[in-house]
């Protein structure tokens, strides 16, 4: 090609270099506004995952992030991760629900399920694969349980942080934590455990069960965190909004820590029932379990 | 200029018309016409003609200014091809034209005619009239998807009319239909130059142009091989024809001979001219 | 009105009715109006929504799904397919410049986009006021709130998403303005609406301090020659949350969709007066 056709070449093709200066003074330009509008939307829009794109439920999540139909395509990409829950296939079932739980990151029963296939019948269908609790020794099946319970927390904690005030999460963390420190050192640990209820009870529209197992824990197995707790459960006390949940912060503080912060006169049931009872049964995280 | 100066003016003036296009992606030059002159004067039925590829439908486009030439001029009643204002004094068929299937065919034309700026009061009155001339009246209410080939053609005559243009251009206006729809589409052409209008015909039917045509100019390979009235180009000056009452065409000394010596009855003697098809494969063929 | 003016809205005007009544615009209306009408009998599939959201989120997906497709198919059908089969030869052999022309098909091709945004975000408002009343007496039954739905928020999402499909028409038009195919104008331009719905992805990168400086300026860079169509995504605030979407982001979403159709538009003219047709 000599010059001449060169430079023709180029003369033909500038048209399209000034199209494309064009597009970039529009997106500049509009910028300003993009950055408006874009401060409201973005937190509706779940985060794109490559890696998920990458992976055979691509066609979903490449529909259901560009093109709407998030909750359907999720719920449908849920179906297929029970499917494969109920045979036994953990990393078909988790590849799903991460999926669903991509494209509806809003949606607490994908967050909540998903948790508790990790943290509690995925550990035990993988000592069923290696020939059961006969022929898996009791350390092997303990880190199996351990892992799949730092997994299942990790999972929690991602989620803490996209929903900072859903006290769900961490009560569920909680509950995970205290049956699975109990299946793997034969002991709860209190302190993790009362960590994550007390990280429940600081968000908005905690279950009233959250605090009753806070007190508890630091009252009885807690020393060092038994003061923090009672300052808490008595400014909670000084906050409440209704004279009942005065009465219930009141008659936890009669029960677990008495002293200064005695209540004038003390409930006739136990605060921990009481608590219980005002625990609506969708709240608790297990109740998805008992289905199984 | 003047009213005066404006009617001399030609309907369409060519000069020294060249037009290339780049192809593919290193640009290759191609030259579609290669420094054509002519001129349509107005009032007549003018033939473009030539084989495909000769460069008669860029030219086309150029007089109606869809496409800008790479140099020379082409004028339109003395103004710039490229200007939209040219363009409100002419008609277009294009070849086998295809129009919005969905409308009808009066839906069609008056969609033409206010385009091309015809007065509102004026659209249903023009539409009828264009319809008529292009003998599309009874059909006008049918949905354009629904029109046969000729019909189409038809149809598009009238849009292209719509506006009453002074000059109006058509390519291929016969091609794909039959000799009846054919002979009708004439029979509009005779119709617009007797109103006065100039046409500028585009057609492979060289029997049709010969008899509808006043002047020709040919194309081939993007020149122009020759232009003029049909009796220029297709007369043969260097032959003689004798229309004798019987027998074969002779030379003419040998034909006064012959009736002084054999007292053979000759009506004429005239030059031979040739059919423009018989044109056409003699001289096109050879280049 | 000017005859500029007047050229531009009679070719609008053209379209528009030629593209009204074709079967695949009905086709797809009554696709997306079925499937917000069949998303009452799916409830079942959920899983921890509110039946609201369900339902809303068949409307919006159906919205951008289908009005995607119509404003991509429509845009190439009425532009593109007129200038290779000669139609636009028609047009603009009469006095209408390049620039009418193609505005011309853009506004009628927006108004179809309008009609079928309109009547979707109409069957959608009256599922969900129809589900909205029964599920509002079950509520009150049990001494709760009523879930919520606003009527005024789904005319405002109904707004954003002609909005955003104003701009992928106009896109459609820019490349279809220099195509040389049918094929190319369609792909190019359900390629140009994928990167538009993942713009923010190169947003969020650049934003992020992790990745490199030059990654990161490429990404910003990249980021600018794309409008971000997820911008619109702003369903569930405008139809089901009471506290909707604040004016100033409202009114810098359709600000923003005005200027993107309006730079559109300016690079397909630009290019279409250069083209020989």
């Amino acid at each position: 090609m000599d010059t001449t056709a060169i430079f023709e070449f180029l003369r033909s093709r500038a048209k399209f270099a000034v199209a494309a200066a064009g597009l970039f003074a529009a997106g500049t330009l509009t910028s300003p506004l993009e950055r408006v509008a874009w401060s409201e939307a973005r937190e509706r829009i779940g985060a794109f995952s490559p890696e998920a794109l990458g992976s055979s439920a691509g066609t979903g999540v490449a529909l259901g992030t560009l093109g709407g139909f998030r909750t359907v395509i999720a719920d449908v990409a849920w179906l297929r991760a029970f499917h494969f829950w109920e045979t036994r296939d953990a990393v078909a079932c988790l590849k799903f629900a991460e999926l669903a739980m991509t494209l509806a990151p809003e949606q607490f029963f994908f967050l909540e399920n998903a948790a508790n296939y990790i943290a509690f019948d995925f550990p035990v269908w993988e000592i069923r694969r290696r020939g059961g609790t006969r022929q898996v020794p009791a350390p092997v099946r303990r880190e199996i349980h351990r892992k799949a319970m730092n997994e299942a927390l990790r999972l929690l904690e991602n989620a803490a942080e996209r929903m900072p005030d859903d006290p769900r999460v961490f009560v569920l963390a909680a509950q995970i934590s205290a049956m699975k420190t109990d299946t793997i050192y034969g002991a709860v640990d209190f302190g993790k455990t009362a960590a994550y209820y007390r990280n429940a009870c600081e968000r908005p529209g905690a279950p009233l069960f959250a605090f009753a197992t806070y007190a508890k824990f630091a009252a009885e197995h807690l020393p060092a965190e038994r003061g923090n707790a009672e300052a808490f459960l008595a400014r909670c006390r000084d906050a409440a909004e209704s004279a009942e949940e005065k009465r219930f912060f009141e008659a936890l503080l009669a029960e677990y820590f008495g002293g200064e912060n005695q209540p004038p006169h003390k409930s006739s049931s136990s605060a921990e029932s009481r608590a219980e009872l005002s625990v609506p049964a969708s709240e608790n995280g297990a109740s998805q379990r008992t289905n199984k | 200029m003047s009213e005066t100066e404006k009617q001399g003016v030609p309907a369409i003036e060519i000069e020294n018309l060249t037009k290339d296009f780049r192809i593919g992606i290193r640009g290759v030059k191609l030259r579609a016409v290669d420094g054509a002159s002519f001129s349509v004067r107005r009032g007549e039925v003018f033939g473009l003609l030539g084989p495909n590829g000769s460069g008669k439908s860029t030219t086309l486009k150029i007089v109606l200014g869809l496409l800008r030439p790479t140099s020379g001029s082409c004028r339109i009643f003395g103004e710039e091809s490229t200007k939209v204002s040219a363009r409100s004094r002419v008609g277009f068929l294009p070849e086998a034209p295809y129009f919005y299937g969905y409308l009808s065919g009066r839906e069609l034309v008056e969609f033409y005619a206010r385009l091309c700026g015809v007065p509102a009061e004026k659209v249903a009155a023009r539409t009828d009239d264009a319809l008529a001339l292009a003998g599309m009246s009874e059909a006008a209410h049918r949905r354009v998807r629904t029109y046969s080939k000729g019909m189409l053609q038809r149809i598009g005559v009238a849009q292209a009319v719509v506006h009453d243009p002074d000059l109006i251009v058509l390519d291929e206006p016969t091609a794909g239909i039959d000799p009846i729809g054919s002979a009708e589409i004439g029979d509009a052409v005779r119709e617009m130059k007797a109103r006065g209008k100039t046409v500028v015909l585009c057609s492979h039917l060289l029997g049709q142009v010969e008899a509808l045509c006043d002047r020709v100019a040919i194309m081939d390979r993007g020149k122009l091989v020759v232009t003029g009235t049909l009796d220029e180009v297709l007369t043969q000056r260097g032959k003689q024809l004798a229309v004798v009452g019987a027998g074969t065409p002779l030379d003419a000394r040998l034909v006064a001979e012959l009736r002084e010596r054999y007292g053979l009855n000759i009506e004429s003697v005239s030059h031979p001219r040739i059919s423009l098809e018989r044109y056409f494969l003699d001289n096109l063929k050879k280049r | 009105m000017t005859f500029f003016l007047k050229k531009i809205f009679w070719i609008a005007r053209n379209t528009f009715t030629e593209a009204v009544r074709q079967k695949f615009f009905s086709f797809l209306l009554l696709l997306g109006a079925g499937l917000i009408a069949v998303s009452l009998g799916l409830t079942n599939f959920d899983f921890g929504n509110s039946e609201l959201k369900f339902i809303a989120d068949f409307g919006f997906g159906g919205v951008f799904l289908f009005g995607s497709v119509l404003a991509v198919v429509m845009s190439v059908q009425l532009f593109f397919t007129e200038i290779e089969n000669r139609t636009a030869l028609t047009l603009l052999a009469k006095p209408v410049r390049r620039c009418e022309f193609l505005l011309g098909k853009f506004f009628g091709v927006w108004a179809l986009l309008g009609v079928f945004t309109f009547l979707m975000c109409v069957v959608l408002a009256c599922v969900l006021s129809l589900r909205a009343g029964t599920l509002a007496e079950a509520a009150a039954a049990r001494g709760l709130p009523a879930p919520f739905f606003s009527l005024g928020g789904t005319a405002l999402f109904a707004l954003m998403q002609w909005a955003r499909l104003g701009i992928v028409a106009a896109m459609t038009i820019a490349v279809s303005s220099f195509a040389q195919t049918y094929l190319y104008a369609v792909v190019v331009s359900f390629g140009g609406l994928l990167v538009g719905q993942l713009q923010y992805v190169f947003q969020d990168f650049a934003s992020d301090e992790k990745g490199g400086t030059l990654a990161r300026a490429v990404a910003g860079t990249a980021a600018k020659f794309i409008p971000n169509l997820q911008l619109f995504n702003v369903g569930d605030a405008l139809v089901l949350e009471p506290a909707g979407l604040s004016s100033a982001a409202l009114l810098s979403a359709l600000g923003f969709a005005a200027l993107w159709i309006a730079a559109l538009l300016a690079i397909g003219v630009g290019l279409f007066r250069s083209r020989e047709i």
